[in-house]
């Protein structure tokens, strides 16, 4: 296979480039969500993040990428004995087809066994295969309701429960979700944004500059794959080290209480329902603070990750479009002053 | 007669335009390319595809297939009715694994289904994976998209149209021309070089991407195609170097609408010489036309560009508006089209022999309870000794049964009436009385009709969506009128309502009763100005949101700013200026009557 452009080739597109590698380090996050114009690297970059993380260790043959040590109950390759070798894998990278099936993304009766030989087994779909990778939905916003709902639920519980055709199956399924699309064809609803941990708008870049050094950098990979990959692997790879560190660092992150007030206040501020805003944002500080190299979480981590963290979760507007940014700076602004004021 | 020369040149431009770029998906199959092909079936081009089909390399596919494929034609799949009858598994090659590496032609491409429009897009940008059980490898085609839609027709999807980075029309050409015009195979001299190697100089990228911003609303995907398609061009000129005209070429190709008068110049990919020959011709002229404001040549990029600034406002205006409705027929589709008995979600209701939809699969356990019966008839040793269950069962394609699923389909009728002004009592109860007669029509079909009235500094909705007759003459038994017209906010409110319908999984139709003369701002301001343009913006989202809507003007004396509005919300407008319910209510029901 050909490899994927490399993560730190990607011109500009700092915030979603900023956004795909906080939910890669706290997987808890709950996914990004990129909206924007077409073309403007979005696919190349959620390719390009699974390429960069570390591979996965799996056994040959396994169709769920199930943990060697401990195999998920349904798999029969790595329950059979002797088991097959360990093999280290890319993290994978699944795209939803829009026309995709229910039964195509859970997963359903193999049908082939049972019609030729009267089997009732289970056949994984895009869920399995995307288990300790990427699940990639290009234009989310015109996915069918149901196959939404369906995929936020596996991505929040990280199982996939299958019960139908007599079938009843449970299969572990954690995955970063990335949905993408342009909100001009079509908006998701409020419930589905509030799902999605991070959202972050694309544009296509306005400076000549850019523009031209993207071409150029897309015109190398094209033109001598190898080599341009050959060239970044080394940017790639310190990367991967950060990520890598943060990720060990979460688990032993500082919070101070004057974070969790910050949090709580900004989201009163901006009348955001339910609580899931302040744990993503909490969350996104974290991941923030590790990524910084940081065992302790300070309230400019919060401040930096709140625009990606609440934008999408703002009571919608039908005339402010570009405003929600501009709501939730405001608020910030506001809300630090107070906390400034307070300390 | 200069005219018709220009119109004779201008043709031959397009023709020229069209094969080159056919030679260049020949050419150059490797390179990513997928192409447009803009017109009706014609002689052109026909003959423009078989200019096509014999100048592709014998050792690549191509691949003819039809707009209404879906997806399990494209993928690779087991063929479940293939391996029953053979007894073992078969699988069955789908449209993209034997196009791989080669051509395929979509036919009527605007009428692809979005599901197989990004399967073939994945295809044009090689991102698209084989089977596993094959090994991997990506799969990687050159499209060639055949789109016969108008402009007031259903566009290509979006997301395979981005992809094509060729726009090609052979429309509106003559058979003079087509005919008379060499197809330039003979006489090309100089070997096409590697692409790859083609260089650009760094004013020509700016220049590229001054064009992408200009004419491909900012798209890098538009950048890097036409910086591609300029270095195919100069490599098949034999050029390492692409010049201007080189550009200036590539430009015309990518970008449909900028018509480029290039009358004096020969088609320049024939020779080097000439090419040279005419760069400096044109430079020659530009210097003697320096004084002049409209120069008749312009193949220089420099002009290209100029001329495209200046025109800028209306074309970038028109492309713009051309993907507005583009996105608004494409949010249709999507959203609320093919609610039917054939639909692929719902209530299931019953079972049928026949798949309801194509890639459905039959339902185990109803399939084999179809097929038991015949197990003695179907197995020798059955109808000897008895069936066991060691004999295992016999099933044929004639036992697959499927779920079938009912999608219900209702439509919300919402009247925004404007209450405002001196007419607003009669227009008002015209407009009550069309509310009560949708009704009771309603009721049978189980639509549900809402209504909301704008005056003063605000809308109300006086009616949430509802069926039932006498909640709706009991809240529309006082409904008072008159004052100012706050339209931005009935708009608005309006299209909040449609927004709930929607999300109830029905289908909204809004239906505006006013003269379009809104004049207090959404800030409850009076202000002309702001209330208008907030009164567009609005219905242009409405429009974005793929809401369908009719505009009844009721004003004595219909003005176009009505009309624009109409526009604006993709609206079907109908002037009425003496409004009665039977009337309403009859252009409702007829677009409810054609919705289901």
């Amino acid at each position: 296979m050909q490899s994927p452009f490399p993560f730190s080739a990607i011109v500009g597109q700092d915030e979603m480039k900023h956004a795909l590698l906080l939910a890669a380090i706290e997987p808890a996050l709950g996914g990004v969500l990129v909206f924007g114009d077409r073309g403007t690297g979005k696919s190349t970059a959620v390719r390009a993040l699974a390429n960069l993380l570390p591979k996965i260790e799996t056994r040959k043959g396994c169709s769920y990428n199930c943990v060697p040590a401990h195999p998920s109950s349904e798999c029969t390759i790595c329950n059979s004995s002797p088991k097959p070798a360990k093999v280290k894998v890319t993290a994978p990278i699944v795209d939803l087809p829009l026309g995709a099936t229910e039964d195509s993304v859970c997963g359903a009766l193999d049908l082939e066994k049972a019609l030729l030989k009267g089997e009732r087994s289970f056949a994984p779909g895009l869920l399995a295969k995307a288990h300790r990778g990427f699940l990639y939905i290009d234009e989310v916003n015109l996915l069918e309701d149901h196959l939404v709902d369906l995929l936020l639920d596996v991505a929040a519980s990280g199982t996939n429960v299958v019960e139908r055709e007599g079938l009843s199956v449970r299969h572990p399924a954690k995955f970063i979700m990335v949905g993408s699309g342009n909100p001009e064809e079509g908006e998701l609803r409020p419930q589905l944004l509030d799902r999605f941990g991070l959202s972050v708008d694309v544009s296509s870049p306005k400076d000549v500059k850019t523009r031209v050094e993207v071409v150029k950098r897309r015109e190398a990979y094209e033109a001598s794959t190898g080599s341009f990959c050959a060239d970044w692997a080394a940017m790639d790879q310190k990367l991967q080290r950060r990520v890598l560190a943060a990720r060990k660092l979460i688990p032993d992150m500082e919070t101070p209480d004057s974070v969790f007030a910050f949090c709580a206040e900004l989201c009163l501020r901006l009348g955001i329902d339910g609580l899931r805003g302040e744990l993503t944002l909490i969350r996104a500080a974290r991941a923030h603070a590790a990524f910084e190299k940081r065992s302790t979480v300070t309230l400019k981590d919060a401040v930096s990750v709140a625009p990606m963290a609440l934008c999408h979760r703002l009571r919608r507007d039908p005339l402010d479009e570009a405003g929600s940014t501009a709501r939730v700076s405001r608020a910030l602004g506001e809300v630090s002053q107070m906390t400034v004021g307070n300390a | 007669m200069p005219d018709t020369v220009g119109n004779i040149a201008a043709g031959q431009q397009k023709w020229q335009d069209a094969l080159l770029a056919a030679r260049l998906l020949t050419h150059f199959p490797d390179a990513g390319v997928s192409a447009r092909v803009r017109g009706s079936p014609s002689p052109a081009r026909e003959k423009w595809l078989v200019y096509l089909k014999s100048s592709i390399p014998n050792e690549r596919p191509l691949v003819r297939i039809p707009s209404n494929c879906t997806p399990e034609n494209l993928r690779s799949d087991i063929d479940v009715v293939a391996s029953l009858v053979a007894g073992r598994i078969t699988r069955r090659v789908g449209s993209l694994e034997r196009a791989n590496r080669g051509y395929i032609l979509v036919s009527m491409a605007e009428r692809l289904e979005a599901a197989s429009a990004s399967l073939l897009a994945q295809a044009a940008e090689g991102t698209l994976q084989q089977d596993t059980q094959k090994g991997g490898g990506a799969i990687r085609s050159v499209i060639v998209a055949f789109d016969e839609a108008g402009d007031e027709q259903p566009q290509l999807p979006a997301v395979l149209s981005e992809r094509l980075v060729l726009d090609v029309c052979v429309d509106g050409l003559d058979l003079k021309t087509i005919e008379t015009m060499d197809t330039g195979r003979g006489n090309r001299t100089n070997q096409p070089v590697d692409w790859q190697q083609v260089t650009l100089s760094d004013k020509q990228q700016q220049q590229i991407s001054d064009l992408a911003v200009l004419l491909g609303s900012g798209s890098l995907r538009v950048q890097i195609g036409l910086s591609k398609i300029a270095r195919m061009v100069a490599a098949l000129d034999g050029r390492n170097d692409a010049t201007d005209s080189h550009l200036a070429h590539a430009a015309r190709l990518v970008f449909k609408d900028i018509a480029i008068p290039e009358v004096a110049e020969a088609p320049t990919e024939d020779a080097a010489t000439p090419d040279q020959q005419s760069d400096s011709q044109s430079s020659q002229q530009e210097a003697d036309q320096n004084t002049d404001k409209f120069p008749e040549t312009l193949s220089d990029l420099e002009d290209l560009l100029v001329n495209v600034q200046a025109a800028n406002a209306s074309i970038t205006g028109a492309l713009n508006s051309d993907k507005k409705s583009r996105a608004l027929r494409n949010a249709k589709t999507g959203k609320s089209g093919n609610r039917t008995l054939k639909s692929s979600r719902g209530r299931p209701v019953g079972l049928t022999a026949k798949a309801p939809f194509s890639g459905v699969r039959p339902n185990i356990s109803a399939t084999l309870r179809a097929a038991i019966p015949w197990q003695r008839l179907r197995n020798p040793v059955a109808l000897q000794m008895g069936w066991t269950a060691d004999l295992g069962l016999r099933i044929s394609p004639t036992d697959f049964r499927f779920v079938r699923f009912k999608h219900r389909s209702e439509t919300t009728a919402i009247f925004a009436v404007d209450a405002s002004g001196s007419t607003a009592l009669s227009r008002l109860a015209e407009a009550k009385g069309a509310v009560e007669l949708l009704l009771a029509d309603c009721y049978v079909r189980r639509d549900s009709v809402a209504l909301v009235a704008f005056r003063g500094t605000s809308a109300d909705t006086l009616l949430e969506p509802t069926r039932s007759l006498v909640r709706a003459k009991r809240s529309l038994a006082a409904l008072p009128g008159g004052g100012a017209t706050p339209l931005a906010s009935g708009i608005m409110r309006s299209l909040e309502l449609a927004e709930h319908a929607k999300q109830r999984g029905q289908t909204p139709l809004i239906v505006y009763l006013t003269d379009g003369r809104g004049n207090i701002s959404l800030a409850g301001n009076v202000d002309r100005k702001s209330a208008s343009e907030e009164a567009v913006q609005l219905a242009r989202q409405g429009a974005a949101l793929g809401i369908r809507s009719i505009f009844i003007d009721i004003a004595a004396r219909p003005k176009p700013l009505a009309l624009d509005l109409a526009k604006a919300m993709e609206a079907e407008y109908c002037a009425l200026p003496h409004v009665t319910a039977s009337a309403v209510s009859q252009i409702v029901s007829r677009h409810l009557a054609e919705k289901t």
